[in-house]
């Protein structure tokens, strides 16, 4: 019953996920990772380290959805579960496989209770489903903030796949949002702007916090639609789940569709002018005020407590 | 080839169709075919045990001035830093 994890990697790097997808499949028997990627050397050391793995599978080639369910689908046929986190690679890949295997994915996995009972958020997480998978095979994505990272110090054997990854896709060009900031779907600690920024250049300020903090940075609809923030900084229904132990929303309202992201926050913060505003009475703690003359006196005060990650 | 092209939400303002269009468009045939026709099996795959909620967050605090919330904030910090 053995289980295959798709490992998330960027820019040559193992994304934080796998070490929580690990995690969380780890009950269900060995785990072995397929890395698929143009230089999977490296990313391989990276995942062989990770605790709980049985042995590491490494295919040369860019994952682009086609060409990974094509290797997958072959693949599958040695495993009890085929499993990738709930980003935007799973999101691709996972359909289409299911989809060739006659298989209904269950996806957005936030706990596993046994070997065919998983839990998931359904209608944006104002509830949770726990279904029972009676198929022969399992195909699932899971949700990496709702699971610890798995610890390090293994050292997996590394095989590699000879079947080439083909795709009829070509990447072209990626563009990118230059930031130095921690990845936010798994981040510690998140600051959140929203709307009430008014301006890109004003949303630096949620940045420089951000900074001092260690934290990744997040935004709403409202300000990404503004043009205040990029794209990849949305939280919410339409943007990044996270779960970070703490969020520090600035300027946000608490829409339905932002509290969707956020339910998995250990500890909210809100800063508002206004008391009536959702997130203000959801937050652990609140200040009200505006947020023009706390995000300042905040950071100096960070400073002169010397706080700093 | 046929294709399918997924768009992020913002990538255009939609077209919102007008009354008359609405009305022209009810008008239209519309043909009702059995599922098995495609040969398809449409039993869902999954049994669902049950539906709750999802924890309720207790309610918190305001805090009068940015010095009390540096302080919260550092504090959290430290006990992430501690586990
Ligand atoms: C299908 C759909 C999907 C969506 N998906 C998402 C999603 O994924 N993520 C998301 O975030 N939204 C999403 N939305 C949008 C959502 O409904 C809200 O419109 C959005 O979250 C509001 O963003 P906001 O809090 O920045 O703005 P607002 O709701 O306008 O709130 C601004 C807040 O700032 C406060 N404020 C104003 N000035 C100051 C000041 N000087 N100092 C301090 N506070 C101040 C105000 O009191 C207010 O609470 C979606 C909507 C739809 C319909």
């Amino acid at each position: 019953m053995s289980t295959l994890v798709i490992a998330d990697h960027d820019l040559g790097v193992l994304s934080p996920a796998t070490a929580r997808v690990v995690h969380a499949v780890a009950e269900l028997g060995p785990v072995e990772v397929l890395v698929i990627a143009d230089d999977a050397a490296a990313i391989a050391q990276s995942v062989a380290a990770i605790a709980g793995v049985t042995k590491v599978l490494t295919a040369s080639g860019n994952s682009v959805a086609d060409s990974a369910e094509a290797l997958l689908s072959t693949l599958a046929v040695r495993y009890h579960y085929v499993v990738a986190s709930a980003g935007s690679v799973g999101k691709d890949v996972m359909p289409r496989l299911s989809a060739k295997l006659d298989l209904m994915p269950v996806t957005d996995v936030i706990e596993i209770l046994g070997p065919n009972r998983f839990v998931r958020p359904i209608y944006a997480g104002n509830a949770l489903q726990t279904v029972t998978d009676n198929q022969p095979k399992h195909i699932l994505t899971i949700r990496a903030s709702a699971f610890r990272p798995a610890a390090g110090g293994n050292n997996a054997p590394i095989e590699t796949i000879d079947t080439p990854v083909i795709s009829t896709a070509k990447l072209i060009a990626q563009h990118r949002t230059e930031s130095d900031t921690p990845d936010l779907a798994t981040a510690q600690i998140v600051v959140g702007g929203g709307v009430a920024l008014g301006s890109a250049e004003n949303f630096k300020l949620i940045e420089q916090l951000a900074k001092k903090l260690g934290a990744a940075i997040g935004a709403t609809r409202a300000a990404v639609d503004a043009g205040y923030a990029p794209n990849d900084w949305q939280v919410g229904q339409t943007g990044k789940i996270i779960a970070p132990d703490l969020y520090i929303a600035i300027g946000i309202s608490g829409a339905l569709q932002h509290l969707a992201g956020i339910q998995g926050a250990k500890k909210i913060i809100a800063i508002n002018s206004d008391p009536e505003a959702a997130l203000v009475k959801l937050a652990d703690v609140a200040l009200i005020g505006d947020l023009f003359e706390i995000i300042p006196q905040l950071i100096a005060e960070l400073e002169k407590a010397s706080v700093h990650r | 080839m046929p294709a399918i092209v997924t768009a992020d939400l913002r990538l255009n303002t939609p077209r919102n169709a007008a009354l008359p269009m609405v009305m022209k468009a009810r008008s239209k045939p519309l043909t009702v075919r059995p599922a098995a026709e495609f040969g398809v099996d449409l039993a869902p795959r999954l049994v669902i045990e049950k539906i709750s909620p999802p924890a309720e967050r207790v309610a918190g605090k305001t805090v009068g001035s940015t010095s009390e919330l540096a302080a919260y904030i550092a504090a959290e910090i430290s006990q992430m830093e501690a586990l």
